[in-house]
């Protein structure tokens, strides 16, 4: 008896043994997913390991129940589907499916951190990032667009249709067959919904709708003083070249065509002041009266006579190193006689890539380009005889509005005389391997108060107790928009279907057989100059910027925004720079991109006489700094001719290398050059060296003036008092900070090359350790999670922040498009990523480093499924399951 | 010297349809129905486990030529795809070997449980009969 219990204890023991480790490596630790599961091979990562090779002349066929006819889904070489189907109901079911197929997990994180649903799969660390999105009102405001969309019957159509097609491809998935990522953070994919779809359009405002600062300028305003203020934070750029000027502003030129002539109101001579916009989009009673505390900022031109003088520069902003091109070119412009148009809209690189190339063909509707997974429609992209392309149209619709609440209970607030209730939602957050978080989120008429007193700020611009005003919380249809583009066919198409697209703004370029033209696009509030630039804060009606008068009242109306249609000139391109000149009525904002890169676009474009794909192709690689070109000069005028300040010799020949090399430079950011390091390394030493006293040694606090300001005074007045470091008992000028900036930067460059052979070592030994362009400054394209082995780091490209081949870090251009129009559309196009979003299969990174070189693809247009029986790769046969 | 290879073939086949501890239970039964020392029961029925893991593991690497094992070893602080293999072959083994040791506990508890109530069910012998 004695025995059997030993024996029984040790048995005991041996299941607790076992039981342990199943149980330990059946659950996640950490960041590590369960290993049990993750590395068994029959359902662990093992499982994503796609067998390489061609897929060459393969086929398959599956039957899906819901789709009502046969889709053919013809894979090119580089695993681009195109799909042909009998309506339209079986194309974005097949849309869905396909996409599906190759990027679920994307779809399903980026809609997850849109609704504020990511520790519900990855734990307590996200709670605070979910609660910025749903205080915010992202689901709130999904939601609504949602309803909006599903009235409109071929969203609706399109919506369900492609939802049913992602779930046909989902519901057929075992957990050994889930994409890498949801075994790695250890979760299943949920059924998609037509409101996910909404979700990722408020990712896409959230993304391209808040560049604001509007918090850190107000504290430059507090802190630094109106007369700082007023001196280096212009509302408009000098030296800006608006999207739209005079000569292809319909209100002054008459070359435009379309429905919008006549919509448009008798009130919009071109010649209408600010003043006047400002009377009308005031009610009467609340008109600022007198001089007004911001008054500086109305005034388009800089005061300090340095600045006046320098009409033609830059303005770039610290974090926005990148930005988007579109330009479109009229008949008469190219070789062939046919329109060509250009679109490299540069975002935030990740792999999985934004983007997925895809053809849709049903009966009359077919279109090429580039969609956002999870969203039916093509986005950005050509038909047989159109082409169209978007940039960021940078207008402020993001204010924050400060109400006076009644007290700290915060449950009510006074507007215009009277006590309003705030309207409060509770909300519940649900947390993996831990207890729920309930949220309370306050919403006044105006918005939702993220942030309340004493709580830490999400971000440095969500101020607590502000209310946001922010159009991404109007409910909208953009993705009708996406779908309509497909089928237009004519200017005027264009003009109607492109209201759909409110937020965020975009300068939408249009191209057909015979048109070019360009519209800016979207939902923007009226405003007064300068309005929610600055935080509002009082009650008072006479305030300039007091919560009264910065309350959005009215939006410009679709017929009064800026748009040009076969100017004389012959071509229309955009930047992010301002859209209008100082005579458009209404104020759109002061955070538009700096110029520098329209300005070169601008300049390109106009000696563009026998255009080809080609030299579309290669004004999209244009590598030229027009902000190098600009300083450097003003710079190195500063230097000596001869180093005699250096004692011993063998640091002056350096400087004097270094000085010619910079001298020799032709301004372009070259990989494989030195130049473009020292140059990069001096004017960033110099800037700080400028406003770092100023800005009382904290960089972070404030917005900072910007490069264009900082080059105005170095053209203008080099003795203005900004140069003067105010920690010091001598009046510095321009030219000591240039040479003591020059020193540091040799001595950075260096450092960065220490140890690294250089190939392009021009002799000088010293002077050979400064590392090129390419290594010094390499791109990475980061995985979505973040996690180093599944992105790509080291690429070595031509271009930079300043440059129309716009790239720095991990932004750069996410999808390089040239079309032109003819019998048969010609199109090339490349993104940095993959077709699939399996880190598992050689076509994860595949377009990279072609990306990375320049290189463009052909894309392949079809009319039916085989035309081109060369180029066909794989066949999926779609079919109806009964 | 048939467990081994039986626990190899019960796991590759099981393998495909059961969740990854699967191997436990071949293990468990290869314990508890063939008697055998602890440590060798234990490292036969590993052995066996740890191949199928490991073979198919490699199966799967070699069609992708390593590609996906080459970006997923780093995120394990792993030299590269060997170390991987050999980690799914340690689990596999694990599970098996564990399964299999429970198992042999299991088969001398019940062999001594069974030898208990065999003691108690006989009729005792009356000593002082003799």
């Amino acid at each position: 008896m004695n025995k059997s219990l030993q024996l029984f204890v040790l048995t005991a023991l041996h299941l607790a043994l076992l039981w342990l480790w199943v149980a330990a490596l059946d659950s996640r630790h950490g960041t590590l997913p369960p290993l049990g599961k993750f590395l068994s091979p029959f359902e662990g990562f093992w499982r994503n390991a796609e067998p390489d090779g061609p897929e060459r002349g393969k086929g398959e066929e599956v039957e899906l129940p819901g789709l009502n006819s046969t889709v053919v889904a013809e894979y090119d070489h580089r695993g681009v589907p195109h799909l042909f189907a009998p309506d339209l109901h079986s194309l974005f079911f097949a849309q869905g499916y396909v996409t599906a197929r190759d990027r679920l997990w994307q779809m399903d994180i980026q809609s997850r951190a849109g609704m504020g649903r990511l520790s519900e799969i990855m734990g307590p660390s996200l709670v605070r990032f979910d609660q910025e999105r749903r205080r915010m009102g992202m689901p709130e405001a999904a939601a609504a667009s949602l309803e909006r969309m599903l009235a409109d019957s071929l969203t609706r159509v399109a919506l369900e249709a492609y939802t049913e097609g992602v779930n046909a491809w989902i519901t057929n998935l075992k957990p050994a067959t889930y994409p890498l990522e949801f075994k790695l953070l250890d979760y299943a994919p949920e059924l998609w919904t037509p409101l996910k779809s909404a979700v990722l359009i408020k990712n896409l405002q959230w993304t391209l709708s808040q560049s604001v600062d509007d918090t850190r300028l107000s504290h430059v305003l507090d802190s630094l003083g109106s007369g700082f203020f007023s001196r280096y934070y212009p509302a408009r750029h000098p030296g800006a070249e608006p999207v739209f000027p005079q000569e292809v502003y319909p209100g002054v030129d008459s070359t435009h065509v379309g429905s919008r002539e006549a919509d448009r109101g008798a009130g919009r001579e071109a010649g209408r002041g600010i003043a006047q916009a400002n009377a009308l989009s005031e009610t009467p009673g609340i008109l600022p009266s007198g001089p007004v505390a911001g008054a500086a900022l109305q005034s388009p031109s800089i005061t300090s006579t340095g600045l006046k003088a320098w009409s033609d520069s830059l303005w770039p902003r610290p974090n926005r190193a990148s930005g988007s091109n579109n330009f479109v070119l009229a008949g008469t412009r190219t070789r062939t006689g046919y329109p060509i148009l250009a679109n490299d809209p540069h975002l935030d690189l990740t792999l999985p890539s934004l983007w997925y190339e895809t053809q849709l063909k049903s009966g009359p509707v077919n279109a090429y380009g580039v969609s956002l997974p999870g969203l039916p429609g093509i986005v950005i992209g050509f038909t047989e005889s159109t082409a169209w392309g978007l940039t960021n149209g940078m207008d402020d619709v993001y204010d924050w509005v400060a109400p006076q609440f009644r007290n700290d209970s915060l449950n009510q607030y006074l507007w215009r005389g009277r006590w309003r209730t705030v309207r409060r939602v509770i909300d519940t957050i649900l947390v993996r391997g831990s207890e729920p978080v309930v949220d309370t989120q306050l919403w006044t008429h105006l918005g939702p108060v993220p942030v309340l007193r004493g709580e830490a700020p999400f971000g440095p611009n969500t101020p607590p107790l502000h209310a946001l005003q922010w159009t991404a919380l109007h409910p909208s249809n953009e993705p009708a928009a996406f779908l309509r583009m497909m089928s237009v066919k004519s200017v005027s198409d264009l003009a109607r279907m492109s209201r759909f697209l409110e937020t965020p703004t975009q300068n939408v370029a249009f191209v057909t057989r015979r048109d070019i033209a360009l519209f800016h696009q979207g939902r923007i509030p009226e405003k007064r100059a300068g309005q929610g630039r600055l935080l509002a804060r009082g009650t008072s009606a006479s305030t300039y910027n007091s919560s009264y008068s910065s309350e959005w009242r009215a939006y410009i109306p679709a017929s009064e925004l800026p748009f040009a249609i076969n100017p004389a000139r012959g071509w229309l391109g955009s930047a992010n720079q301002e859209a209008t000149n100082e005579k458009y009525p209404w104020y759109l904002g002061s955070d538009f991109y700096p110029p520098e890169r329209s300005q070169r676009l601008n300049r390109l474009l106009v000696n563009e006489q026998d255009a080809t794909l080609s030299s579309a192709w290669n004004i999209l690689l244009d590598d030229y700094s027009r902000l190098a070109a600009r300083a450097l000069p003003l710079l190195l005028r500063h230097l000596p001719a001869h180093d005699s300040t250096a004692t011993d010799t063998a640091r002056a020949a350096t400087n004097q290398h270094s000085a010619d090399l910079l001298r020799a430079w032709d301004y372009r950011y070259a990989a494989g050059a030195q130049a473009p390091v020292l140059f990069d390394l001096w004017w960033a030493e110099f800037y700080r060296m400028v406003w770092i006293d100023d800005l009382r040694g904290d960089f972070d606090a404030y917005v900072r003036p910007s490069r264009a300001v900082t080059l105005a005074l170095l053209a203008g007045d080099t003795l203005d008092e900004a140069f003067d470091d105010i920690r010091t008992q001598t009046v510095e000028s321009a030219g000591d900070l240039a040479r003591t900036a020059f020193a540091h930067a040799l001595q950075k460059a260096r450092r960065a090359g220490a140890g690294k052979p250089n190939p392009f070592s021009w002799g000088n030994a010293e002077v050979g350790e400064i590392p090129v362009w390419g290594r010094y400054r390499p791109l990475s394209i980061p995985h979505v999670l973040g996690l180093a082995p599944l992105g790509v780091s080291g690429l070595s490209a031509d271009g930079c922040g300043e440059c129309l081949n716009a790239q720095r870090g991990s932004h750069g251009p996410s999808w390089r498009m040239v079309v032109q129009t003819g019998k048969r559309p010609e199109a090339w196009g490349i993104y940095p990523g993959g077709q699939t979003g399996n880190p598992g299969s050689s076509r994860y990174d595949a377009f990279v480093k072609d990306w990375a070189a320049g290189r463009a693809y052909r894309l392949l247009f079809l009319n039916w499924p085989l035309e081109v029986p060369d180029s066909t790769g794989y066949i999926l046969a779609l079919k109806g399951k009964r | 010297m048939i467990r081994a290879p039986l626990m190899f073939l019960m796991c590759l086949l099981g393998g495909m349809v059961f969740p990854w501890w699967w191997p436990a239970v071949p293990g468990l039964i290869a314990g508890f129905w063939k008697p055998a020392r602890l440590v060798r029961g234990f490292l036969a029925s590993a052995l066996g486990a740890s191949l199928a893991w490991v073979v198919v593991a490699i199966w799967y690497d070699a069609r992708n030529q390593g590609l996906l094992s080459g970006r997923i070893a780093p995120l394990f602080h792993l030299p590269g795809p060997g170390g991987l293999i050999f980690a799914a072959g340690v689990v596999g083994g694990v599970s098996g070997g564990l399964g299999s040791l429970f198992g042999a506990w299991f088969r001398r508890f019940w062999a001594s449980l069974h030898d208990a109530l065999v003691e108690v069910a006989a009729p005792v012998p009356d000593e002082e009969d003799e």
